[in-house]
């Protein structure tokens, strides 16, 4: 699978307007998994994911983090949510949007780990899950 | 010997209103990481907060916690050491809880070396009233009370408090918990006023300095050979900001008193303890010779 | 001279400020209490440091005083213009003492049998020490006329100027000796007052409202006081800060008035009684932090020592137009107490009492003064400061062995029947709280639950109910019928009772209802005792009658009429007796306007 027909996928399982906001998406998952996936086991990833999706991974640490949880995650892919910014859209003082970012964020999560799963080996997906934190694990299984 | 504890010791049951992947849940983190690390027991904590979203974290935490108001936790947190230095006292407040409104306690703070820790919550932007500017926004930031850009340039909290005399200035990422967690317990272990400004994205208000933006400058100090105890060091440091962030300890000068130290009144007792000795055995006669001065 | 008048009169000294008409006169005053004498004095000074017109008067009696009193009997004047400002002040047969360099027309003076007493003072003082000791000479004249032994004023002279070393001291002493010698040489024999110590009276202190409230506070517990200075305030803060470092008081001067109160309650908080002290400008930085106390139910003893306003208004000057202010600081609604002592005793029982107050009922507590008992003195026996009978009782706080004993999880606004919840002192392990300006549950936690709001609104108000019966109902000086009754708070006490004394010693029938505790108003008591009076006159320090507003509000009762004074000076006993005639009903809601 080649960069674009990844993105392809994800925008249609996600039902994302634009390859834009796909792309978003995207770069925010991946960015969070560098987060937490030591480096050397990014460099394994290699053969398997295009080169663009690597680009993502490139952030990752020699030793992430141990206490990054899946609030963390979610922080990093809430991001690519087109939130209300600026403008305050609360009703009966919920914002519509921060009501459902975490919703919205682990819908997201659920997207790109089906299409990237799906270029893992079952090895791999194992060696993933193991580093993920809880709960972003539960994500990744259920993907 | 300090005795760790778990940290779960200071899980409260509150129900969390923060926003999903807000840095606040890492900064809580963080700071129970800190005081399980130290061997502190939540009854020997007290947290003070202003107002603000981040300024409900006492609420979520098993600790005396004081949630006070807008711009006003510094002297409220100053005078609870003072009337009690048993009490391990820490403030969490946003950053315009802090630099703004609170602007004028901040200084005088910096100044005045008292044995407290403060951990801002800084995510450059106003989240409770839903997205305005604040004090540590970037000059031309949009927000609805900056329409064509905010005018003034940000605050430098680093910067005021290197000038204004503090003996902890520090740094940190909310994406970091663990380097957070060390660094609060550095400041906590500090004899004086630790502040360790944390870089918190507001992931429902704030589009511009998100996790990416932070992890795109961040670096850290300890991986430099950076000397802490250089003021003139930790000045020039805490002007990097478009291109390269620093994070980490900035400057400390340990050895220096703190206010308590130098107030000769606390020697015999603190004000509370005086207070339940004297419930306990007034002693009126004490005071007949004050009654000269008069005659 | 047929006969004198011993050991009843008044005294004004005038001068510039800076050339020690405060310092003389307090020091003055004092060697009168010290050779048994009654003393009332009291300042009048402007908002500068240098320059301006400044006097001070001392009142002198053999039976207390509890009021300055016009007119003066003898006026010393430092410069011309104290003359010009206060000539129609002095009474007949008084006397006029000055540097004869002064050009004074002695003509209309002597017609209204005024006696003018040039005296060399500027010379002798030059000649015998420094130009600056003009004030002691003239103060040594003084005494000189009056036939007071010069004894009193040396000690004075010799404990104010003990610091400065003994040259200074023997020049003042020199100084004040030869105006003393001179004067009364000169016209002694002339001058119908005199002063004579009166030895089998017991020893006594000249002191201050300030300095009361502070010893009170102290003796009640307070170890931790933070202030921003503020006139006429500031006296506290510095009398507890010069304390011998034995009693373990902390003081902070703050960086503003709301650090200031948010220190005090920091300090409350971790279990310290302790107060700050201002005044109107520096309470209005106050009043959110007002709520921060009353919200999440922590102890605060402010001091407002009201004084001239609007605004900055006359910063030196008295005034009681915060009355209202007080009692409403400070968004929503939550409990709050208000007191206002009348007298320097009233200012010592108001010291510890708040304390009392703010612990039991968990709440803030204003103690309203103002620049006149801030600063005027009055003699007090020893035994007026009464330390052994002080109480420091701290309601429903927790003791230790009470913490102990609790079973899980201690809820710090527990709802109960009064409405205060047993208060822990964070540091022990089963006391652990959670305390929020935001509503809350009884844990502390936040929570917008309808129900739980409205109970927890009920418990924090209930808590006033609960004070308001040990609220101190008014209390009745004079005769118990009379024609008028002076209705009055705070220090107004002074001249109503002087006024209602000259008023009985006249042949009238007047008595003076003065109330101390104002909020929550002890409204059945109030009630009573103003529907037992014939005619009610308010006289206030005020514009807009604020008591008199507060009575109807809490009782129902209009007083008939009110006597208004808002220029900044103390209501002298003749002014309110001459206003009486003039009140006019207050019915109509327009009270005079004097």
């Amino acid at each position: 699978m080649n960069y674009r027909e990844f993105l392809e996928q994800v925008q249609s399982r996600g039902c994302f307007a634009t390859a834009d906001e796909t792309q978003s998406v995207v770069a925010n998952v991946l960015r969070a998994v560098a987060e937490v996936l030591p480096q050397g086991q990014v460099d394994g990833l290699t053969a398997q994911l295009p080169p663009e999706l690597m680009v993502y991974l490139r952030g990752a640490h020699q030793e992430p983090d141990p206490f990054f949880d899946s609030q963390l995650f979610l922080g990093w892919v809430v991001s690519s949510i087109d939130a209300t910014g600026a403008r305050d859209r609360t009703e009966e003082g919920l914002d519509l949007y921060a009501a459902y970012s975490g919703e919205e964020a682990i819908r997201r999560c659920h997207c790109v780990f089906a299409v990237l799963k799906s270029l893992l080996e079952p090895r791999q997906q194992d060696a993933l899950i193991a580093y993920l934190p809880d709960e972003v694990s539960d994500w990744f299984v259920q993907a | 010997m300090v005795t760790r504890l778990d940290p779960k010791t200071f899980d409260a049951t509150a129900e969390i209103t923060w926003c999903a992947g807000c840095g606040d849940f890492a900064i809580l983190k963080a700071l129970k990481l800190a005081l399980a690390d130290l061997g502190i027991e939540p009854y020997q904590v007290l947290v003070v907060s202003g107002i603000g979203c981040g300024s409900k974290l006492p609420d979520y935490m098993t600790i005396n916690g004081y949630m006070t108001i807008h711009g006003r936790p510094l002297p409220v947190a100053t005078a609870a050491k003072l009337a009690n230095p048993e009490l391990h006292v820490i403030v969490t407040n946003g950053d315009g809880d802090s630099y703004g409104i609170g602007g004028n306690h901040f200084v005088q703070t910096c100044r005045r070396n008292p044995n407290i820790t403060q951990i801002v919550e800084n995510n450059q932007i106003y989240g409770l009233t839903k997205g305005q500017y604040s004090p540590t926004s970037d000059k031309g930031f949009v927000t609805t009370t900056s329409p064509d850009g905010a005018i003034e340039l940000a605050f430098n909290p680093m910067a005021i408090a290197v000038a204004a005399g503090a003996t902890f200035v520090a740094r940190a990422f909310a994406g970091e918990p663990k380097h957070m967690a060390q660094l609060i317990a550095e400041g906590m272990n500090h004899r004086g006023y630790a502040l360790i400004d944390v870089l918190q994205p507001c992931v429902t208000f704030n589009r511009v300095n998100t996790y990416d933006w932070y992890r795109k400058r961040i670096y850290h100090l300890e991986d430099e050979a950076y000397d802490p105890t250089d003021r003139e060091a930790a000045w020039a440091k805490a002007h990097e900001w478009e291109e390269r962030i620093p994070l980490g300890i900035l400057y400390r000068l340990e050895g220096f008193p703190t206010y308590e130290d130098q107030v000769a009144t606390l020697e015999g007792g603190s004000p509370v303890s005086r207070l339940l000795e004297l419930a306990r055995n007034p002693r009126p006669e004490q005071y007949e010779r004050l009654k000269d001065e008069f005659t | 001279m047929s006969s004198y008048v011993v050991n009843d009169m008044s005294i004004l000294i005038g001068g510039d400020a800076g050339q020690g008409v405060e310092s003389g006169g307090a020091g003055f005053a004092l060697s009168f209490a010290r050779a048994g004498l009654h003393v009332f004095a009291m300042q009048d000074y402007r908002s500068r440091i240098r320059g301006g017109h400044n006097f001070y008067q001392i009142r002198l009696s053999e039976r207390p005083r509890y009021s300055h009193s016009n007119p003066v009997h003898l006026l010393l004047a430092l410069t011309p213009e104290s003359v010009a400002l206060h000539l129609d002040n002095i009474a007949e047969g008084g006397a006029i003492v000055f540097p004869d360099r002064f050009q004074i027309d002695e003509a209309p003076l002597k017609e209204r049998g005024i006696r003018v007493d040039a005296l060399p003072l500027v010379r002798i003082a030059e000649e015998h020490g420094n130009r600056i000791m003009t004030n002691t000479a003239a103060l040594g004249a003084a005494a000189g006329i009056a036939e007071f032994p010069f004894d009193y004023m040396e000690s004075v002279i010799r404990d104010n100027f003990a610091r400065k070393g003994q040259e200074v001291i023997d020049s003042n002493l020199k100084v004040a000796s030869v105006a003393y010698e001179l004067a009364r040489r000169q016209y002694g024999s002339d001058f119908p007052y005199k002063l004579r110590p009166l030895p089998e009276a017991p020893k006594r202190m000249l002191i201050n409202g300030n300095e009361a409230i502070a010893m009170g506070a102290l003796a009640g517990g307070c170890r931790f006081m933070s202030a921003y200075p503020m006139t006429p305030a500031t006296s506290i803060i510095e009398w507890l800060a010069a304390l011998p470092r034995e009693y373990g008081v902390v003081t902070k001067h703050a960086e503003d008035e709301i650090a200031a109160a948010c220190m005090a309650i920091g300090a409350s908080y971790a279990g310290a009684r302790a107060m700050t002290a201002t005044s109107g400008g520096g309470f209005c930085l106050m009043a959110e932090s007002m709520g921060l106390a009353g919200m999440t139910e922590v102890p605060l003893v402010i001091v407002e020592a009201q004084r001239g306003g609007p605004s900055t208004g006359l910063p030196t000057r008295t005034e009681q137009s915060d009355l209202l202010f007080a009692i409403h600081a400070a968004q929503g609604e939550f409990p709050r107490i208000v007191t206002a002592p009348g007298t320097v005793e009233q200012c010592f029982e108001a010291g510890w009492r708040a304390f009392n107050l703010a612990e039991k009922y968990q709440c803030p507590i204003v103690v309203l003064t103002d620049q006149l008992l801030s600063s005027s003195l009055r003699t007090l026996d020893m035994d007026a400061i009464d330390f052994a009978g002080v109480k420091i009782d701290r309601g429903s706080t927790l003791s230790y062995e009470e913490l102990e004993r609790l079973s899980d999880g201690y809820k710090r606004f527990e709802f109960t029947e009064t409405g205060i919840s047993p208060r822990a002192i964070p540091g022990h392990p089963k006391g652990t709280f959670w305390a929020s300006t935001d509503e809350h549950d009884e844990h502390g936690h936040i929570t917008e639950e309808i129900e739980n709001r409205r109970r927890m609104m009920q418990k924090r108000m209930r808590k006033l109910d609960e004070a308001e019966k040990e609220m101190q109902p008014p209390s009745l000086y004079g005769p118990a019928e009379a024609d008028v009754t002076l209705v009055c708070w705070g220090s107004t006490y002074g001249a109503c009772r002087e006024a209602a004394d000259e008023i009985n010693e006249a042949g009238g029938r007047a008595n003076a209802l003065h109330f101390v505790d104002l909020w929550p108003m002890p409204s059945q008591e109030a009630e009573r005792a103003l529907r037992a009076c014939k005619r009610t006159v308010a006289v206030e320090q005020n514009y807009t009658s604020q008591l008199a507003r507060l009575l109807r509000m809490t009782t129902g009762v209009q007083v008939d009429g009110t006597l208004n004074k808002y220029d900044g000076r103390p209501f002298a006993p003749e002014e309110i007796v001459a206003g009486l005639g003039l009140a006019e009903s207050a019915k109509s809601g327009s009270a005079a306007r004097r």
